[in-house]
């Protein structure tokens, strides 16, 4: 079976799993993993006190670079069901997950409000 | 007597407090503000959080785990009975996975 | 060798870096079976240990008549100590050298494990200050009730998040460290804590680091990630080849710019 990304990795083993979200943890490991790179390139083309065709070649190598390297393509996804609507994402949950969770007691802290 | 200066130091006194500061705790000095990028090497790297987003594999083991630890239980896990049960119905349906296409 | 603006070292006050090894795999149930027995021999070596050197049995008391109805002897003055609230021991120089930050979501956990590190503070001789309560942080979650439209009937929940601070006095660096690993030691589950240890250093604090490195010298973990990765990478690329030529035009371009302006 030939893998669906140029690059292997893990699977996540303890979220829900269906093809977006697998696409998106793959977008997020490539972020991690050319960060560093996209950074030294950003910093040569903001910097204007290198010489301008330095700061036009790194600008046009952050372009050509893979669009799974860049974090903006990165969402926050459900956990418990693989939405990336109405994420909370101080739980990674969507609301209605959230909702079941937190009813049950099943989110540390939380409680039903009322005042 | 005279707590209080009678004249503030020159701003050009000033500058050299401030660019004397910034070398002993270390920090940029650019005191006409030029674009130089010193921001981006400023930020934290957030790599590492964003990669560990659907938790980390290695914090717990999983029903394989345990099926794999103690195969003289012969644990059965119902969700995948389930699951599995679900896609021979779909199957029956005619709805099972298309055909993977060969080029 | 520091990198300038390096956040990883503060004059007059740094963070334990938290170096936690993520991808430490769980154990499998041999796996765990054996790092139990190991653990219970060392605690066994260990009382064996403690138990070889001879001492007698002589707490200090409060009274002779008063008798635990269970160990049958006077109740030690430190059992006794428990019903109170942590002695407070004055402070000598009132120089701040630590504190912790407790936070969660029970309150009564929140004294339990704030009062323990007071209690553990006084036996090691370090003046503390009492357990103040943090400002309580509210979180108010809004959310559609229905999985689908329906956005008028909502359902309101709250996370309440409590907080204790301990501020340590006048103790010496080894005292604070064994008063903090001690605490961790027995750290309560549901709290998290956050420890910060304070140091005072001269203005030449920079150059003696420095000239500290200078040598074959390994710095702990707190130091790590002082050596700026994007920087690294960024002058890796002005080297290149692809950068290199960039730097070398400039220099024939300037001569001509300067013979206009003269």
């Amino acid at each position: 079976m030939v893998f669906r990304f140029p690059v292997k990795i893990a699977l996540p083993k303890h979220a829900y799993l269906n093809g977006r979200v697998i696409k998106d943890h793959f977008k997020r490991t490539q972020v991690a993993e050319h960060e560093v790179t996209r950074n030294a390139l950003k910093y040569i083309a903001r910097n204007t006190e290198l010489p301008a065709r330095a700061r036009v070649e790194a600008q046009l190598q952050l372009t050509s670079m893979p669009n799974y390297t860049r974090p903006t393509q990165i969402v926050d996804r459900c956990i418990a069901s693989g939405n990336a609507r109405s994420v909370v994402s101080d739980f990674k949950l969507n609301r209605t997950a959230f909702r079941n969770r937190a009813r049950l007691g099943q989110i540390p802290g939380v409680k039903k409000a009322s005042w | 007597m005279s707590s209080i200066l009678r004249k503030l130091p020159s701003k050009e006194r000033l500058l050299q407090v401030k660019k004397l500061s910034a070398e002993i705790f270390g920090a940029n000095w650019n005191p006409e503000g030029k674009r130089n990028g010193s921001k981006i090497l400023r930020a934290p790297l957030k790599g590492p959080e964003l990669k560990n987003y659907y938790g980390d594999n290695n914090a717990t083991p999983t029903f394989k785990d345990f099926k794999a630890w103690f195969p003289e239980l012969r644990l059965v896990d119902p969700k995948e009975v389930y699951r599995l049960k679900m896609v021979d119905d779909r199957k029956k349906r005619n709805k099972g996975a298309p055909k993977k296409k060969k080029q | 060798m520091l990198a300038r603006g390096s956040k990883s070292i503060r004059i007059l006050g740094f963070r334990w870096n938290s170096t936690s090894n993520a991808s430490a795999k769980y154990l499998s149930p041999a796996e765990l079976i054996e790092k139990k027995k190991a653990d219970a021999l060392a605690e066994q070596e260990y009382k064996q240990d403690l138990l070889s050197e001879k001492f007698t049995y002589s707490p200090q008391i409060l009274s002779k008549e008063a008798i635990d109805p269970v160990s049958k002897r006077p109740i030690p003055l430190n059992v006794e100590l428990l019903k109170y609230k942590a002695i407070k021991l004055p402070k000598t120089h009132g120089h701040k050298v630590a504190s912790i930050t407790f936070k969660g979501f029970d309150p009564k956990e929140l004294d339990h494990a704030a009062e323990f590190a007071a209690r553990a503070a006084f036996y090691l001789g370090i003046p503390c200050g009492e357990p103040s309560p943090q400002r309580v942080q509210e979180k108010l979650i809004t959310v559609i009730r229905s999985p689908f439209a329906q956005a008028k009937s909502k359902e309101n929940f709250k996370k309440y998040t409590y907080g204790r601070n301990i501020v340590a006095y006048d103790a010496n660096p080894e005292v604070v460290d064994t008063w903090l690993s001690f605490i961790n030691k027995h750290k309560f589950d549901d709290i998290k804590y956050k420890a910060f240890v304070y140091t005072r250093e001269s203005g030449d604090f920079v150059k003696e680091l420095d000239a500290l490195t200078a040598g074959d010298l390994e710095l702990p973990d707190s130091y790590a990630g002082a050596a700026d990765p994007v920087s690294q990478k960024v002058a890796e690329l002005l080297k290149s080849e692809e950068f290199k030529k960039f730097f070398d035009e400039e220099q024939p371009e300037q001569a001509p710019k300067s013979e206009k302006s003269a």
